[in-house]
């Protein structure tokens, strides 16, 4: 029976994939009977989430991605051992939360390249002719909705997540001959391990005011990796430069 | 704790602290300063404090000798 989200004879790479949304997108695609490769600087967390894993043929890939002309090289021996990739998905982040007088380019360069810098070198690697299937693939990049609006402290983190979406739509029109997709999925707050760390210093105020601005509460990392899947499946075959906002209506206001 | 004591010269703007200034008095002693200063905190000592936490707290001495507790728990 066709149905429009499986995943069968597809592999899908998974960068953040040892935590919050980059483990719940690695279960959810092995669950659609994709096989994953899952990278992260986290060892231990990887070897976690391919136990969670649905079915076989998964991989990890333990790899610091600030080390950015490592990333092709690792991609491209994943897709030479494994298979070639249909899909890419940049769900590793880093927060970064200061005023504006704290951002000397030392405070904010590390979430700089993990958050954008990471997503143009993977969407480099998954292009190769030697990594994507003949037939095309997907990209997805997670940005936040901080990259479609602001808050005090979040300038750096902002303009991090907003440059994704830039990256997005170019490489969408860039790819599209070759039947290469790139959308980019924007979360509000979700209760993720880097989540819980900051949520962990506001006083019960802050917190209430947080989950005030999301209408449907604050996300689970399944929300969003279900977007992912969508978008990385045939039902998202049209959807191409697209942002798409998985916020529980935190940017409807 | 120098890098407590230059994170606060930072982000309070001033040229130095002192064990007694009182962290309220600072003219950027606002939500923000407090979230970064949390963070900055967890980063460099290890110690998860809250909005919460700190107002308690009344001079940079103080903040000192909580972190340090907070450390040895
Ligand atoms: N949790 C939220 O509320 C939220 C909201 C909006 C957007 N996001 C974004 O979603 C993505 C996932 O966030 P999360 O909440 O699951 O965070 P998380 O901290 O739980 O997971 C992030 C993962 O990225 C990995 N990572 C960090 N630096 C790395 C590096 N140099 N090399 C390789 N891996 C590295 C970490 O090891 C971790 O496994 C991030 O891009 C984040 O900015 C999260």
């Amino acid at each position: 029976m066709y149905h429009p989200f499986d995943m069968q004879r597809r592999r899908i790479l998974v960068t953040g994939a040892a935590s919050g949304i980059g483990r719940a997108t690695c279960v959810a695609l092995s669950q659609l009977s994709a096989r994953v490769s899952a990278v992260d600087i986290d060892a231990e967390g990887l070897a976690e989430t391919i136990r969670q894993l649905a079915g076989d043929g998964h991989s990890q890939i333990q790899l610091d991605l600030t080390q950015l002309d490592q990333i092709a090289p690792a991609v491209t021996k994943d897709a030479a051992a494994n298979g070639s990739l249909s899909g890419a998905v940049h769900a590793a982040g880093l927060p970064c939360v200061e005023p504006i007088r704290l951002l000397e380019p030392d405070a904010y360069r590390r979430a700089l390249i993990v958050n954008t810098e990471a997503a143009l070198s993977l969407a480099r690697a998954f292009q190769r002719k030697d990594v994507c299937a003949p037939d095309g693939g997907a990209i997805v990049f997670v940005s936040s909705v901080m990259g479609l609006v602001g808050s005090p402290g979040s300038a750096a983190y902002s303009m991090s997540k907003a440059a994704l979406h830039g990256l997005a739509r170019g490489l969408a029109l860039e790819l599209a001959p070759r039947r290469i997709r790139v959308n980019c999925v924007a979360p509000g707050f979700v209760n993720t391990p880097m989540f819980a760390r900051l949520a962990g210093f506001w006083d019960p105020q802050e917190r209430a005011r947080v989950e005030a601005d999301h209408p449907l509460g604050i996300g689970s990392p399944e929300d969003i990796a279900n977007a992912i899947c969508f978008l990385l499946s045939s039902a998202g075959r049209w959807i191409t430069g697209c942002i798409l906002p998985v916020d529980g209506g935190y940017t409807a206001k | 704790m120098s890098s407590l004591y230059s994170t606060l010269t930072k982000l309070l703007e001033v040229d130095a602290v002192q064990p007694d200034d009182k962290l309220r008095d600072f003219d950027n002693w606002d939500s923000l300063t407090v979230l970064s200063l949390c963070a900055h905190v967890d980063a460099s000592c290890g110690v998860s404090l809250s909005a919460q936490d700190l107002q308690a707290v009344n001079t940079v001495d103080d903040l000192e000798r909580l972190i340090a507790s907070r450390k040895a728990a």
